[in-house]
């Protein structure tokens, strides 16, 4: 079994708007092309527009590719959760990163 | 025309402008925000239409001319400067006159032509003046536009008019549809600015929506270029506007986007949709690989996708399409179960109520006099009904405070504008409920408190900059529930209250004693007498002293109270507690000789015997829970004459985080205390908030706790320094 500790960490922050999809998919990039799986803590971050959304999906179905685990942490901020419900992105009931991942329709690698 | 429709429209177009007051301060916030602009458009446009259905052509018209100069925002010819805010929200109050008129054939007064020049010569790119100049030379052009009244009024079934009619996709008359709507935003979508959860937003207020995002075309990272849109929606919006309402939404991206909308049904009682139905309806699934699929007695959806019959996308898409039916069907029955009523009617139901309380408490006494167990379980259960009765009734009167917080940004605006102030107003807790006739008697003092805080209270924006605060102020209105009151603060980040300042004045205009030591909050609550200000010059806001006081005995007849708080240069707070409503109480009756009280319950703490009464150094206090507290004899309070009985009993009450004692002959138990007014003779009756009647016909007074709390808080330092 993978041991936890030697997973390697990214910490999201802030707002993931247009202007910084292109350093969140950099982010990934340099995270996936390491070896071991990946823990990314989204519990500071204020919000993610559609093209943030879209670069998680695009990590998550190359992280599926290369067998490896995208593990999300954290509690999520509420706002965050409430910006994508009416993008159907996601659902009032989210509190943490694992429920919120959940509530993305078809996230590759999440078996409903 | 039927007055009531009349009148039912009067009520929408009022609610309309109401959010129209909102839209355009928001407007000014975000001015280029295409949204907000729609959503101004819209609310105009339903007015416009509606007026003219049902006879308001002068409102109508003028609308119309308004309409003209939202649209030139609406297309980008025009800016959304201060001035086109300034304008629309003048318009916008002379549109509520308009539809106040009783008499609508009066040409337009001098205020409506001249807003209505306004507006053509803001379209125009000219100056009103210059305008005016012009129009002067063509007198004849003035002429027409006062007698558009009179032509439209005779020419009410005009194409023209019908068009207007049908154009007005707002119409709450129009019946409700579901529709579909596929969109396929272009690749490049994001990259002009345009943020697609603004779409989706805009679509949930004008109808119910449920919506299926399908990001399955999305790329591994690889090959994603991060600022492409690779994702596509399909939504179900259940609404009784019309199709222009939703293509309206996409306006700005319908160029570059896939956009179809088709109409699915009309919802009724029998909108509940199979899947299977909806799947062959899609052309996804044929009657064969249906049934074939049904056999399996295993969930449908599953078997489908698993067949590879249908993709998971679309297998979501059709699941939350029939989700969707199922919610529209249930807002139908909602919808069809919602009538509106007039505030009178309520306020009849409610006085009705409260008699039917009373009879009840005197059924309850007829019944313990008579002994007979079967008029007693009659009794009792009757009590049960009109409990329940009683607060449906209540519940029916509350309502939230927002729409009152709404008001007052439009206050702040206009008034930081005359001061030269830049003051942002912030609310918090604007769902909070209270009972309709509470929150009508609270404008006036939150006018006064927040006058008083713009105009003293908030700096210059160059004072501000030079204390190091932020250029803009911040007052906020904050409303939150507290038991059975309501507490509504409003605060301000200016220079807070002078505190030697305010003890000056005091001093000055005889309020205290030059040598006397006051505590703070009494020091600030100076600030609520009569005539008294520390303002260096009276301005046409406040300044004279009048208007504080006000708020102190408005606040005072709702049986609520008001404190302050303040620190110096970071801002201060007014604080008032609310009775959450002035109709039905429970209270627990006490016994003083042979008068009888009522003493709110939800002030009450607890009752014990008065044993642990010790009179030290002349003040009375009670031990109460390894405590001290002060207590009031309600005897002496009021006079009361009699025989003391040897043994009396403590009401602990607790009020504005003070606890006290009030000492009287005997509890005698829990009653629903329906709130006689005491008049005007008694309304300096000090202790006594109000009356009731009892079930033997007796009247109880109530007592007013927050005040009796106060005359002990007074002498709160004196008796603390005599227990010790």
């Amino acid at each position: 079994m993978a041991n936890p500790d030697l997973n390697q960490k990214l910490v999201l922050k802030g707002s993931y708007g247009i202007e910084r999809a292109s350093e969140l998919a950099l982010d990934f990039s340099d995270a996936l092309s390491k070896t071991g799986d990946i823990d990314i803590d989204i519990s500071q971050v204020d919000e993610f527009d559609i093209p943030a959304i879209q670069v998680l999906y695009a990590a998550a179905s190359s992280a599926k590719e290369r067998k490896v685990h995208l593990n999300f942490t954290g509690e999520v901020k509420n706002n965050m959760c409430l910006k994508l419900i009416s993008s159907g992105l996601s659902n009032p009931n989210c509190s943490s990163a694992k429920e919120f991942i959940s509530s993305l329709p078809h996230f590759p690698g999440v078996a409903k | 025309m039927n007055d009531k429709f009349r009148e039912t429209f009067r009520e929408e177009a009022e609610e309309l402008l109401s959010q129209l007051e909102d839209i355009f301060l928001e407007l000014e916030s975000n001015p280029t925000d295409k949204e907000v602009i729609n959503a101004a458009f819209r609310a105009i446009h339903t007015i416009k239409g509606s007026a003219g259905m049902f006879g308001y052509e002068k409102a109508g018209k003028f609308t119309h001319d308004l309409e003209g100069l939202l649209d030139a925002c609406r297309s980008g010819k025009h800016a959304v400067d201060k001035k086109v805010i300034d304008l629309s929200l003048r318009a916008r109050d002379k549109i509520r006159e308009l539809l106040a008129e009783e008499n609508n054939s009066e040409p337009f007064d001098e205020e409506a032509l001249g807003l209505m020049a306004e507006f053509k010569a803001a379209i125009e790119g000219k100056k009103p003046n210059e305008k005016k100049a012009e129009e002067d030379k063509k007198p004849k052009e003035a002429e027409e536009d006062k007698k558009v009244v009179e032509e439209e009024k005779h020419t009410k079934a005009s194409p023209k008019v019908n068009t207007e009619k049908q154009s007005t996709h707002d119409s709450k008359n129009e019946p409700m549809n579901i529709y579909r709507i596929n969109f396929i935003p272009e690749k490049d979508i994001f990259k002009n600015g345009t943020k697609l959860e603004n779409i989706f937003n805009e679509l949930s207020e004008i109808g119910t929506m449920s919506v299926v995002a399908d990001l399955s075309k999305v790329p591994i990272l690889d090959n994603l270029k991060p600022e492409d849109c690779y994702s596509s929606w399909i939504i179900f919006l259940s609404t009784n506007k019309g199709i222009d309402a939703i293509k309206d939404v996409f306006i700005f991206v319908e160029l570059s986007s896939k956009i179809n909308i088709e109409i699915l049904e009309q919802p009724d009682e029998n909108s509940n949709k199979k899947l299977g139905e909806i799947l062959i309806e899609r052309g996804l699934v044929n009657a064969d690989d249906l049934s074939e699929a049904l056999q399996s007695q295993r969930r449908l959806g599953e078997v489908l996708v698993e067949r590879n019959v249908v993709s998971a996308s679309d297998l979501d898409s059709a699941l939350v399409e029939q989700a969707h039916f199922k919610k529209t069907q249930d807002k139908f029955t909602e919808h069809s179960a919602t009538i509106r009523v007039g505030s009178d009617k309520l306020d009849q139901l409610v006085d009705l109520v409260g008699e039917l309380v009373t009879m009840q408490a005197r059924l309850s006494k007829t019944a313990i006099d008579y002994k007979d167990s079967v008029i007693e379980s009659i009794a009792e259960q009757f009590d049960r009904l009109v409990s329940q009765l009683r607060d449906n009734a209540m519940s029916m009167r509350m309502l939230a405070i927002g729409s009152t917080f709404n008001k007052f940004r439009r206050v702040v605006r206009d008034l930081s504008n005359d001061l030269g102030k830049e003051v942002e107003l912030v609310t918090i807790g604007a769902e909070t409920e209270l009972d309709k006739t509470v929150i009508e008697r609270l404008n006036d003092p939150l006018v006064h408190i927040i006058r008083n805080s713009l105009d003293h209270g908030i700096e210059k924006p160059e004072d501000r900059i030079n204390l190091g605060k932020p250029e803009k102020g911040t007052v906020t209105l904050c409303a939150e529930h507290s038991g059975a009151n309501v507490i509504i603060s409003v605060s301000d980040d200016g220079r807070g209250l002078d505190l030697e300042a305010v003890k000056r004045k005091a001093i000055e205009n005889g309020l205290i004693d030059a040598n006397a030591q006051i505590s703070e909050q009494d020091a600030y609550m100076m600030i609520f007498k009569p005539g008294f200000s520390t303002a260096s010059k009276i301005t046409s806001v406040s300044g004279r002293g009048v208007g504080m006081d006000v708020v102190k005995k408005e606040i005072d007849s709702l049986g609520g109270s008001v404190s302050v708080s303040s620190t110096p240069n970071k801002g201060m707070s007014i604080i008032l507690r609310i009775p959450l409503t002035l109709a039905i109480i429970e209270g627990l009756l006490v016994r003083i000789g042979n008068e009888r009280f009522i003493l709110p319950l939800s002030v009450v703490e607890s009752c014990i015997e008065a044993e642990d009464v010790e009179i030290k150094n002349g003040t009375s206090v009670i031990h109460y829970r390894e405590d001290l507290l002060p207590s009031i004899d309600l005897r002496s309070f009021f006079k009361v004459p009699g025989d003391v009985p040897e043994n009396k009993q403590i009401v602990v009450v607790s009020i504005q985080d003070m606890k006290c004692g009030v000492l009287v002959d005997e509890v005698i138990g829990d009653f629903q205390t329906v709130i006689k007014p005491l008049g005007r003779m008694y309304r300096d009756a000090v202790g006594i908030s109000g009356a009731t009647i009892l079930g033997d016909g007796e009247v109880a007074l109530i007592i007013d706790c927050a005040r009796i709390a106060s005359s002990i808080s007074l002498h709160e330092n004196e008796w603390k320094e005599k227990a010790c």
